[in-house]
Order: C-alpha cells, then structure tokens, then sequence
C-alpha cells in the first residue's frame, strides 16, 4: 500500500453517508469501506472499486442504519400518544370539539353524497363489457340552414347490407326509441319501447335474470327490464306470458323471453321494454328512414377502414332519397368514447350527464368543505391560548418546531379521522335517505369498494393537513421565553389571516344562501309567468286515429261543461310540425302548428292585429296564417294585408298576429312561430275549454268513463293543458332543492363556528369584561369593544360577496334560462337579513351569558 | 420479540463468523464470503445482517485496534455467543435429518 491510497478514496460518498446514517454506526461503516476500497483496488482496479463503494453507500439506506429512527416501536408509541392526546383534548373542550367534529363530519357526509352522485356519472354504463369492440355510427349531417351537426342516427338500411359488405363483424344492432300501447289482460297502458335487432343482447351485456341472451333472434319475443316486468305482472314470473302490442292501430301478439337485472344506477343506456325491429311497422326498407342508433361490435381493427372504404355508398343512397337533412360523413365512434366527446351528438341514446352539472357538484363540495376547514382553523387559533404553557414547557425542554408541528399535524389528522367516521354515518343514517326522497337516483354506499376507502382516507389527510398547517405552523412559531413572560399577544384581533379565514368564510355562505333564495324565487317567479293563454281549465286529449277522434268529438260536443272545442294534428306542449320559410333566399326553419280554426280562440291567444281564422273562408283555411310577435319581428312583416310569406310549399297570406305565448318551457327563448289550418282528416288532439275547474273535473270523469267503453284496447292519455310544464318544473326543482340544503347546512356550520369563536374569546377576556361591568360600564359599551372586530370583517365580507354573488347567480340564471327572475334586491335583501340576523343571534347569545354571569364569581375564580 | 429463525445470508455471515474466530469485523467478513462463495455482498447487506443477529442475541460486539488502512477508525469484532453456536447446530442438524430422508439424493 503506498502514502496517496489516503487520496484515491473519494470523499463525497462519505459525507453522503455521514448525512443520513445513524452516529453509532459511522466509526465501523467508514473503517469497513476504506478497507475494503483499499482491497477492491487491488484486486480489480480503481474504477470498479469506486463504483463498488457508490453502491455500498447506497446499501447502507435500510431503516436500521437510519438517523432518527430509534427504534421503529419509539415512533408507533409517539403515534398513540398523540391518539391518546386527541381524545383527551376531545373530552376536556367538548364544545369546541364537538363543534370542530360535528362540522366536519357534516360536511364530509354532504361530501360523501357528491362522491357517489359523481362516481355514478364517472363509472356511467360500465356494466357494459367489452365497450372498445362496440362502435356507434354517427352521422355528421346539415340541417335547412345548411348548420352542421353530430348526429346519433344513421340511415336505417346500412344494418341489412353491412355484414355482405364487410367481413369480420360479430353483431349489428339498431335501437331505435319509440311508443306502443301494451295490453295485458285488462292493463291497457302506452309504454316507451325500443326498436332493436337480433343481437342487441349479444352485443350490449345486460344482466338477464331469466330468459337467453338469443330469444331476440324470435321476432315475437319481447324483453323486458325488470322494472317494466314489476309493472305489468307485479311479483308473478313474467316470462311466456302473452301481451298485446298495438303500433299503429296493429295489434301484434307477442310473449315475454327474457327479463333483465334491475338496471344499475348508471345505467345511463337504458331501455324499457325491447321489441325487435322486424315487428316496427314503419317502413325501414324506404331510402331516408333514419335508425335511433346503429351498434356494431367487432374485434378486429380493418373493420374500420372497410367500413370507411364502403360509407360513400351509404351517404350516396342515402342522400339520393332527398333527405330533410343532407348527411356528409359516416364516422365509427367507440363505445367508451361516447360519453366524453367534446362535441354534443345530437340524440344521443347512450346519455351523459350535463358537465356543468358534474362541475357544480365538485365546486360546492369543496366549498362546503371549506366552510368547516375555515371553522376549524378559527378555533384552532383561538383555542391554542389553553396550550401555550404546554407548548412553552416542550420548547423549553428541547422540542423542535418540527417535532411540535408533526404533533399538531398527526393530532389534527387523528381528529379528521373521527370526523370522516361520524361523516360516514351520518350519510348513511340520514343524508343518503334524504337524497334519494328528494332525487331520482337510489343510491347506496358500497363499503366493499376500494375507491371509497381510498376516497375518505383522502378526505381525512387533506382536510387534516389543510385545516392544521396553518394553526400548527402559528402556533409552534411562538418562543417560550415570551409565553412565559407573558408578554405575547395572542388572539385573532391582530392577526389579518385570521380575519381574512373569517371573512372569507362566511363571503362563501353568503353565496350559497344568496343561490338558494335566487333560485327558489326563481322556481316561484317561473310558476307565475303568464304563458301568453288561459291554460287554466283546458282538457287535451290525443287520440290514435281519425275514428278515435271524430266520435270522441261527437260525444263532447253533446256535454253541457263543453264551452268551446278546438282540435288539431299538432298541440301546443305536445307535438308541432314545422315549415321552410324562405326569406332574403334563405331557408328558415318555423314551428308550425296544425289545427282547426276554433284553435286560437278556444286557447284565448291573444289577437294584436289581424284576425282570428275564419272557418267559412277558403282562403283563410288554404293559406292562411297566423304568426306570434317574433315571426313579425324576424320576416319584418309591417302590412299584414298585402305582405306573402315565401314557404318550401307556396306561398302563404298572414290572417293575425298574436302576442308571443311560451309554448315550450322556460328554457329556450321564444322563436318565430305559426299557426295554420289543416284538413280535419289529420287531426288527433283534442282541445276543451271549460267554465271552471269543477266543470273541467266532472268533464274530465265522464270522458274517462267515454273512453273506456268506447276504446277498451287504448289507453286513456288526456291531461289538463296547466300540467304542461311539471316535467320542467321538476327538473328545475332539484338544483334548488340541492341548494337550499347545502344553504341550510353552511349557515348551521358557519354560525356554530362563529358562535364557538365568539364564546372562547369571550371566556379569555371574562377578567375584563366582569372589572368593566364593576366599574360601571353598560352593556352597550361591552357589546361594542367586544364585537367590533367581528361586525367589521364579516361586514366587509358581506359587502364584497354582494356583487360577487350576484354576478356568479345572474350568469348561472342566464346560461340554463332563457326566462328567470330578475336577481336584483328582491333577492339580496332577504338573503343579507337572513345572514346579518344569524350573525346578530349567534353573538347575542353569547353576550346574554356575560349580561348574566356575576362579576364576583368570574373575578374569584382567578 | 423478534423470531429467532435464521435467513440464509444471516446464517452464511454466522458461519463465517465462526470460521474468523477472533478475527472476525466487518470487512474481514466480507472478503471471507467473498472468497468462500464468490458473492459480492454490498456493506448494507452485510451490517444489516450483522444488526439483525445482533437483536437475535446471535453475536456479541466489542471495540477493538484502528489500523493505517482504515484511516484510524477503530475495528469492531463480533463473537459468536452460546446461542448463536446452538442456532448454527440446530440448523445443521435440521439440514442432515432432512437430508438423510431424500432417497438415493446422489443418484440424481
């Protein structure tokens, strides 16, 4: 060995090792590696030896060499320690605790409802299997306007020429939705059915509880859901029984082979009751006859381009037929990618959820979750003043800021955990209930699924770490020799995070309760727009056929409650035609509605120039037509008399104008519009105006019983023109509802955060509030100095979140309304009293405990 | 308390151990098993078997001379203690019984 061995080892691995290896090992380690270096040059030369001393370095990172690691049962009892504090602190302030927990595990549990509501939608249709080998054909069509658009139908016929055209496909399906009277004994009801092929079953893996996956390749097999199954046979077993289908006024018999599972809740892919195509008696060999949906499912990937190879031929034929919508190009498109296209695909069978229903969901969520952080960190803040001899006393016997903050942290953690626990029962005891009386979802929490663990685990570190950082980091920063001196000032009046947490917290449940009072007023605002008519007392009743309707309204006609009868091909809230206006040599697509010259009148739509339809002149029922304002406005029809209206089928006179009327709900504005006669051959809706609401009932009874005698094999499907709109309504009704509970549950936290606020700072300064009352101070005076920091944030957080609210809840109004209340002060100034008179109460309270407490007994105490 | 099991490379450094005699640190071993079995075993593995023995109550450790060659850091010898010897012919006579009920083993 010669003198510069000394240089030729390196020493940075040493000091690599030095930084993490415990001290009691280093002497012998390095001893080992400097020999051992020494030998390996020998042997086999500089180089290998220094890589081979890198790797041993590295060796020596195992748990047993590591610095500050003791002894692995050292750190787990530190760990129960902190456990054991965290509930002995929960015991000794049980308000605070109780408050911080109660908090938390409320809003965890609304967090939990969020979860399923969004794993449902992010997990939508995944019962399906082998959804990369399904394929949809969407069409990228044009409408008059020449506008493009993504469509979910595809010419009807590719489904017979496909499997001749391309090989290798295992299934092809069509689903097509539509309507059937279904008779079953004396149960004669309309049901929506869906019009399929041979292998729907075999491509699209639906549970079955009885029945094959085959009995479709029987045309005079039917499938039903289980839910269809429970309605028409109850608990009695469903399969061969016998029905009566009636489309078109056909009846076909049909029997029962096969009954699904009861669809999961995310079923967004659904159906009622399938019936093969083959039984579909409109026509799908005529040229332009669209499929709701066309479904292929195929393992191997050429499929693809032979299909893009034969799809001119397709588009060609198709377009030949003179289509109302011109396609330009057939697409395949993946099963999973359905749901996530970036482009709506207009009839969309599979369904989605809206997104921003999915964005909502997350964004007040998280503010929920917020309000409860925001509430514990105030607390937390506050409530260390009781700790700070404790932290003094371990600082001074050599605790580390870190050692402190890891303590906070993993007490904080503990205690989210607790919360996370309640949270879970208190979504499963009472919130999930709640949910699914309110909505139309069922849903259940599924212990055995990893992601939920996952989820909540999750929930506890983020909401610990987030609601701990802050109050671990302030309170550790304190030196023990001011605690101790006592001289350090502690206490949220000087601290400006404190009053930003505050101030932002109760900003956020002013948004929510201002959300909540825009849209309940929204719904009731919406349930009193004037629709334009008298929808009040008018009896609608579709019938199937020309027959139907004539002694239908041969019979009406003979009854006294009867004051006016209109009928029509088309309805207002039901079905409407439309026609090509042509104008500037633009094509424009109109609403149109067909009825009988008694329409208008009998609706009372209001007449603002022109007149109704005369019934004895031809003119009028040829060509006449009445318009709504818009149509007016939009063709600048001035002079009614002299003025023609250009269509795709002639040319048509304006006989009126009538008031824009809403003749669809409040979603969509109002559009050009119009009315026209037509033969009474193609009419089927029936109109009645009545006196009044009772003779409307008593009409109502006595047709049913008409009907029933007269029509055994249909279904009676009348409904009162004011019941239009309750689809809408409904829809409207569950972000509201959504709103108000989150609005009722962020006012309870904040306010109990508040109130926990309050009475702990009150407790600290009880000294100088009882020596104030003694000297003589008014309750006045106390009320003031002790509350003005509190009135002054939440003020100014009040006057910020005013205009912040009222811009996010106006644009959320406009973006899903066309018609909504004006949100202006109606709404702010119920929304400011109801958060000022929470705030008010919560701290009058407290203040009615310092108006009652004895000064003598507070000063003795001390 | 920690099983008293052996693992094979524990009971490799165990052996070797006693084959030093009193002799027997940390890079003395390591060359050993080098030379015995043409393994290469990096320092961690080796302290970190040395360790585990250590808590099994297998060897005992104590100080000994630095040398030129370790830059002055001081040796520490291990020594096999009862309990580690009766581990060693515990497991040698669990191997020879095993051993002697395979049938005509060298035949294969």
């Amino acid at each position: 060995m010669s003198e510069n061995d000394d240089q030729i080892a390196p020493e940075w691995p040493f000091k690599l090792l030095r930084s993490f290896c415990k001290d009691s090992l280093i002497e012998r380690v390095e001893g080992d590696l400097l020999e051992t270096f020494d030998y390996r040059v020998d042997k086999y030369g500089k180089r290998k030896a220094k890589w081979m001393l890198y790797r041993d370095v590295i060796s020596m990172f195992r748990p047993f060499a590591l610095k500050g690691i003791n002894n692995s049962n050292n750190s787990i009892m530190m760990f129960s320690n902190y456990f054991k504090l965290t509930l002995r602190s929960i015991k000794t302030n049980k308000t605070t605790s109780f408050i911080s927990i109660v908090g938390l595990s409320v809003s965890i549990s609304c967090c939990i409802i969020l979860y399923l509501f969004i794993m449902n939608i992010l997990t939508a249709n995944d019962f399906i299997d082998n959804q990369d080998e399904i394929y949809l054909i969407t069409s990228e069509a044009r409408d008059v306007n020449n506008d493009k658009f993504i469509w979910a139908k595809s010419p009807a016929n590719i489904e017979s020429v496909l499997n001749d055209d391309i090989s290798g496909i295992e299934y092809i399906t069509r689903f097509t939705k539509g309507h059937a009277v279904i008779r079953y004994n004396d149960i004669v009801i309309e049901e929506p059915v869906e019009f399929v092929d041979d292998d729907f079953l075999n491509t699209f893996s639906f549970a079955l509880q009885s029945g094959s996956k085959n009995v479709l390749y029987d045309p005079t097999k039917i499938v039903l859901t289980a839910r269809a199954a429970e309605k028409f046979f109850g608990l009695a077993d469903p399969l061969d029984k016998e029905m009566i289908l009636v489309i078109n006024g056909e009846n076909i018999p049909v029997t029962v082979g096969a009954v699904t599972e009861k669809l999961p809740t995310n079923a967004y892919f659904s159906f009622n009751i399938l019936v093969n195509s083959k039984i579909n008696p409109v026509n799908n060999d005529q040229g332009t006859s669209l499929a709701g949906a066309t479904f292929i499912k195929f393992k191997n990937p050429p499929v693809i381009d032979q299909f893009d190879n034969k799809k001119a031929d397709y588009i060609q034929a198709y377009n030949a037929g003179k289509p109302r919508y011109i396609i330009d190009n057939l697409q395949l498109l993946r099963f999973d990618n359905i749901s996530n296209t970036k482009y709506t695909i207009v009839g969309n069978v599979v369904g989605r959820e809206n997104p921003s229903t999915l964005y909502g969901a997350i964004f007040f969520g998280l503010l929920l979750l917020f309000i409860a952080c925001f509430n514990y960190i105030n607390i937390a803040l506050v409530s260390a003043t009781k700790r700070l001899k404790e932290i003094g006393l371990r600082k001074s016997v050599g605790a580390k800021r870190g050692q402190l903050i890891t303590q906070f942290l993993s007490q904080n953690i503990f205690l989210c955990s607790f919360a996370v626990l309640l949270g879970l029962v208190l979504a499963q005891g009472i919130l999930l209930p709640l949910f699914n009386s309110f909505f139309p979802f069922e849903f259940s929490i599924n212990y055995w699924s990893p992601y939920l663990w996952l989820f909540l685990l999750g929930v506890a570190f983020v909401t610990g770490l987030l609601s701990g950082l802050y109050p671990a980091l302030y309170i550790s920063s304190f030196s023990a020799n001011n605690i101790f001196k006592g001289t350090l000032k502690l206490g949220g009046n000087n601290n400006y995070l404190f009053r930003f947490f505050l101030g932002v917290q109760f900003g956020i449940t002013f948004l929510i309760i201002f959300s909540g009072i825009a849209f309940m007023s929204n719904s009731s605002f919406q349930r009193n727009i004037d629709w334009g008519y008298d929808q009040s007392s008018l009896l609608v009743i579709p019938t199937e056929n020309y027959d139907q309707y004539k002694g239908l309204s041969l019979k009406l006609s003979q009854y006294p409650e009867v004051v006016s009868l209109a009928s029509g091909m088309n309805h207002i809230g039901d079905k409407a035609s439309s026609i090509d206006v042509i104008f500037n040599n633009e094509k424009a697509s109109v609403r149109t509605y067909n009825v009988s010259p008694e329409y208008i009148n009998t609706l009372k739509l209001q007449l603002m120039d022109g007149n109704s339809f005369n019934g004895d002149k031809s003119s009028d029922i040829e060509n006449g037509l009445i318009v709504n304002e818009t149509f007016a406005r939009q063709f600048y029809v001035d002079d009614i008399e002299n003025d023609v209206v250009k269509t795709a089928e002639g040319d048509f006179q304006i006989i009126g104008v009538i008031q824009d009327f809403h003749y669809q709900n409040f979603y969509t504005p109002i559009r050009a519009m119009a009315f026209k006669i037509v033969p009474e051959e193609s009419h089927r809706f029936l109109v009645v105006r009545t006196q009044n609401e009772n003779a409307l009932s008593s009409l109502e009874n006595k047709i049913k019983a008409d009907w029933g005698s007269m029509y055994p094999d249909f279904p009676y499907l009348g409904y009162r023109q004011d019941t239009i709109f309750d689809n809408f309504f409904r829809e409207m009704s569950i972000p509201t509802k959504i709103l108000l509970l989150f609005a009722t549950i962020s006012i309870i936290l904040s306010s109990i955060g508040l109130y926990g606020l309050v009475s702990l700072m009150l407790a600290k300064r009880m000294r100088e509030i009882s020596i104030r009352k003694v000297m003589g101070a008014t309750m006045r005076h106390i009320t003031l100095i002790t509350n003005k920091p509190y009135i002054i944030i939440l003020g100014v957080a009040l006057i910020l979140s005013i205009p912040l609210s009222q811009y996010l809840v106006k644009n959320y109004l406009d973006q899903v309304n066309a018609y909504h209340v004006p949100v202006d002060l109606k709404i702010i100034i119920p929304s400011v009293l109801l958060i000022t008179v929470t705030i008010l109460l919560t701290i009058g309270t407290n203040l009615l405990k310092i108006a009652r407490a004895e000064p003598s007994s507070t000063l003795r105490e001390k | 308390m920690k099983g008293t099991n052996l693992g094979e490379f524990e009971e490799l450094v165990l052996l070797i151990i006693g084959v030093l005699q009193d002799n027997a640190y940390g890079a003395a071993i390591m060359q050993e098993v080098e030379n015995q079995t043409g393994r290469n075993p990096s320092v961690g593995a080796v302290h970190s078997s040395l360790n585990r023995l250590m808590e099994k109550g297998f060897i005992k450790s104590h100080y000994g001379e630095s040398t030129k060659a370790r830059r002055g850091r001081r040796k520490v010898f291990y020594m096999l203690t009862a309990a580690g010897r009766s581990a060693l012919v515990k497991t040698r006579e669990l191997r020879n019984s095993l051993f002697s009920l395979i049938p005509n083993i060298s035949m294969q």
